[in-house]
């Protein structure tokens, strides 16, 4: 029972932390410029 | 690394599939232009490939969005000037923001920072769809200008930063996330219950963490619908966010009831959850299109926003058209906007009044005229003038006005939303109040009837008006989108369906704005020398009469002579010196004065005074204009025709339209456009227009679109603005506005038909958590795959 109990507390960590990374992204407004973030991979062909 | 072949559009059609426009990818037409839909997209797809951009196509840009025709020489840019000010000031680095309308893909932004790692002196650039903004990061040698005519050649249109953030969609998208994490793990907990866990250390945590989250699910998520519900009963509207601020309240505290009471029948916190997640869901798919199309423009930022060049002492200063004084000299370059009527101080200079009255050619005014607010200057050579009225008293202050956003813009809100939101609240809470009084009465027990109430209450919340009906909005929009009509009003597709009746302006509307030659084979009959000379003559000037002559010469066999020496005069026309010959082209009394009188033309060709062809030419309509009209007649609508042009050339319009004179009305002033109406619109009539001289009608039209993407403070006032060459769009927004409406209305039906199942059995209290989490999401996804399947890019309704 204290495994479940300790699994239950570590998977919540773990979601707050995916919550607070995606409210990272979200502040650094990455989904308004994700068409230029999609070109990222391609940058070196330009140099 | 490049890509070993060069790539044609990534549109190429299949075999037997619909021919698409090679650059924009939009269905061709009968009228296309070979394979491409219009004159723009054949001119940009040249240009990529000749600056060795195509790769542009391979990233998929263009799709789905024609290129304006970006009338750069009426577009007034001294907006540009400060910011290319501060760059030449600037010690190492400078930051310029500009606004850019156009933008769609990540084609669009791989170009722009293409064309922006040619220039010298570039550092970085951040471009931003979503936003419709442009961050550049230069050195002070970075010539601004140069960048900004060099881009707005492939059709995007820039602007001075005014574009506020849009907020809304940005904070929704951000609960939507921590919603939709809080509904997973709530699900997880809620699983364990389902599956017998039902006593013990284990299960007390499971329904108090559920309890938890249930309460952060209602604050983070259930805050905005609670915030919007209470904004409309403020100004006593039932808003649809009321019955699922509703929903979300009472199924929160029939919840909190049921845990406090009897922990081992456990709660709907769960089922709340994932019901907070959808809702929001619903939201922000509403809200994105409507954000990302009005992004796709500039901001209008009104009177506010124009710049006048005005003489103080001796110097020329940019100042705020606002501060323009009665008597103040005003120096007005080619391609600007006079913003107060003016005095001519100079000999002779033209304007474009095509703002005004609709006119497409240019007007020439000789010293001592006086030239009205919004002309733009049309000559080679800046002029003076002398301001006759302040701003403030400028009839272009009212034209330009930037209209107020109206506080219930949205599809929530509209009438019709607003009376089934009414009967769906007085429903719901007479059901509940029912089954709680008749199960008080029956067993006087009172914790039963509260579990009955709470049940009703929370099987009923309202997942098609919070889901489905987003989802269609989304579909539609996008749809419309994709045949390059952007939906800038929520309430639009809603108030679509009350048309009956739709009045279209005439020059840049029903009409491209640019003459063509009527009779064509007249160049047939010229020898090649004269040809060429034509084209010279055509070719170099910005007269849409000499566009019209360079576009009916490039069917025949004609190159242009990069030594030639033209001259431009003003009011008369162009001259070339070839050889012991005078070739002209203008003003047929100034062109061939030999021929005075004989010519049945407006613009005459000839050599030392001899007329060599006369040309004749017309106001061309839009490609599908006629088809347009007559398929706008059969379908019930009735169509007008106004004009600020004069009565004969709006008869001839309307005629080569398919219209009757009698529904063909010219020399309309802003003001007698917008009176016709207030007369006609009794809640049914779209307006079309394109000008400034729209701008009053468009405003008090019931609904109202404009082809004027190139002039933001028209948009910024219609429900909707277009791209396309031709009109398709504006028959297929009112069609799909039905077929949405006959979409919803199945999704309703579903959710009743859901309603009805699950309230009975809650009134039966037989309805418990398991049944509800698995009913709910069914009922949800039901309606969902209705929706797709009858708006989808693949259903019918796009395909006719």
């Amino acid at each position: 029972m204290e495994v479940i109990t300790l699994q239950v507390f570590v998977s919540l960590i773990l979601v707050l932390g995916s919550v607070l990374l995606f409210a990272f992204t979200c502040r650094q407004r990455d989904f308004d410029h994700a068409d230029r973030l999609a070109l990222l991979p391609l940058e070196d062909d330009n140099k | 690394m490049g890509l070993a072949q060069p790539l044609i559009a990534a549109t190429v059609p299949a075999a037997g599939a619909t021919l698409v426009c090679l650059h924009c990818g939009l269905p061709l037409e009968k009228w296309a232009r070979g394979d491409f839909c219009c004159r723009g997209c054949e001119a940009v797809h040249a240009l990529l490939w000749k600056e060795h951009l195509e790769r542009y196509y391979a990233l998929g840009g263009a799709r789905g969005a024609s290129p304006p025709q970006a009338r750069t020489q009426r577009r007034d840019a001294k907006w540009l000037e400060p910011l290319e000010q501060a760059v030449r000031e600037a010690q190492d680095h400078a930051h310029v923001t500009l606004d850019v309308q156009g933008l769609h893909c990540v084609g669009c932004v791989w170009l722009i920072e293409q064309i922006f790692a040619r220039r010298s002196g570039h550092e970085r650039v951040v471009v931003n769809p979503a936003l419709g903004r442009v961050d550049l990061f230069v050195r002070p040698a970075f010539d601004v200008r140069a960048f900004v005519c060099e881009v707005e050649q492939f059709g995007y249109l820039f602007g001075s930063p005014s574009k506020q953030a849009p907020a809304a969609s940005h904070d929704l998208l951000l609960r939507l996330g921590v919603c939709t994490a809080i509904a997973m793990n709530s699900m997880i907990f809620g699983i364990a219950i389902y599956a017998g866990l039902d006593r013990g250390p284990l299960f007390s945590l499971f329904t108090t963490l559920n309890l938890a989250l249930g309460a952060l699910a209602v604050a983070v998520g259930g805050s905005v619908f609670f915030r919007a519900a209470a904004m409309a009963l403020r100004h006593r509207l039932v808003h649809l966010d009321l019955p699922i601020a509703i929903g979300i309240a009472l199924a929160f505290a029939g919840s909190v009831h049921s845990y406090v009471t009897e922990r081992s029948r456990a709660s709907y916190f769960d089922t709340l959850d994932v019901f907070i997640a959808l809702m929001l869901l619903g939201r922000w798919l509403q809200e994105r299109v409507i954000e990302r199309n009005r992004a796709w423009l500039l901001a209008s930022d009104g009177a506010e926003g124009l710049w006048a060049r005005r003489l103080e002492g001796g110097r020329v200063r940019l100042t705020r058209c606002s501060e323009i004084a009665s008597g103040d000299t005003l120096l007005v370059a080619p391609g600007d906007l006079l913003a107060v009527d003016a005095l001519l101080e100079d000999d002779r200079a033209s304007f474009s009044l095509d703002w005004i009255n609709g006119e497409c050619s240019p007007r020439t005014y000789r010293a001592g005229d006086i030239v009205p607010a919004g002309a733009f200057a049309a000559g080679q050579a800046a002029c003076k003038l002398a301001a006759r009225t302040p701003f403030s008293e400028s009839p272009l202050r009212e034209l330009l006005r930037t209209p107020e956003r109206l506080s219930n813009d949205g599809a929530r809100s509209s009438h019709w939303w607003q009376r089934l939101a009414r009967l769906y609240v007085i429903g719901v809470l007479a059901v509940a109040t029912a089954g709680f009084v008749g199960w008080l009465t029956a067993t006087g027990d009172l914790g039963r009837a509260l579990r009955v109430t709470t049940a009703v209450l929370i099987v009923t919340c309202p997942c098609a008006f919070g889901i489905a009906a987003p989802l269609a909005y989304e579909l539609v929009q996008a749809g419309l989108r994709r045949r390059g009509l952007f939906v800038r009003r929520a309430a639009f597709l809603d108030r679509a369906r009350a048309i009956k009746r739709v009045v279209f302006d005439k020059t840049g509307t029903l009409t491209t704005g640019s003459p063509s030659v009527v009779d064509a084979d007249v160049l047939s009959a010229l020898g090649p020398t004269a040809r060429s000379a034509l084209y010279d003559l055509a070719a170099r000037s910005a007269h849409p009469k000499s566009q019209a002559i360079r576009e009916a010469l490039e069917a025949h066999p004609v190159a242009i002579d990069p030594g030639a020496r033209v001259i431009e005069l003003p009011g008369c026309g162009l001259e070339l010196v070839s050889g012991s010959s005078r070739f002209r082209l203008g003003r047929p009394d100034w062109a061939a004065p030999d021929a005075r009188g004989r010519a049945a033309c407006d613009v005459a060709f000839g050599v030392d005074g001899r007329l060599l062809a006369g040309f004749a030419t017309s106001e061309r309509l839009r490609p599908d204009a006629e088809r347009e009209v007559s398929a706008l007649s059969r379908d019930g609508y009735e169509v007008w025709l106004l004009s600020g042009d004069a009565q004969s050339r709006t008869d001839a319009a309307g005629r080569a339209a398919g219209l009757g004179a009698e529904r063909c009305l010219g020399a309309q002033s802003p003001r007698d456009k917008a009176r016709f109406v207030d007369r006609m619109d009794h809640g049914d009539t779209l307006f079309v227009g394109d000008g400034v001289n729209d701008a009053l009608a468009i405003d008090r039209a019931h609904v109202s679109g404009t082809p004027a993407v190139d002039r933001p403070f028209v948009p910024a006032r219609a429900d909707f603005f277009f791209v396309t060459a031709g009109l398709s769009p504006i028959r297929l927004a009112l069609r799909s506005a039905h077929a949405l409406a006959q979409v919803v209305r199945a999704d309703l039906a579903i959710a009743l038909l859901y309603n009805t199942i699950t309230v009975s059995l809650a009134l039966s209290d037989r309805m418990s958590p398991l049944a509800c989490a698995v009913l709910m999401p069914l009922s949800s996804l039901t309606t969902i795959a209705a929706t797709v399947a009858a708006l989808s890019p693949r259903s019918a309704l796009w395909k006719s």
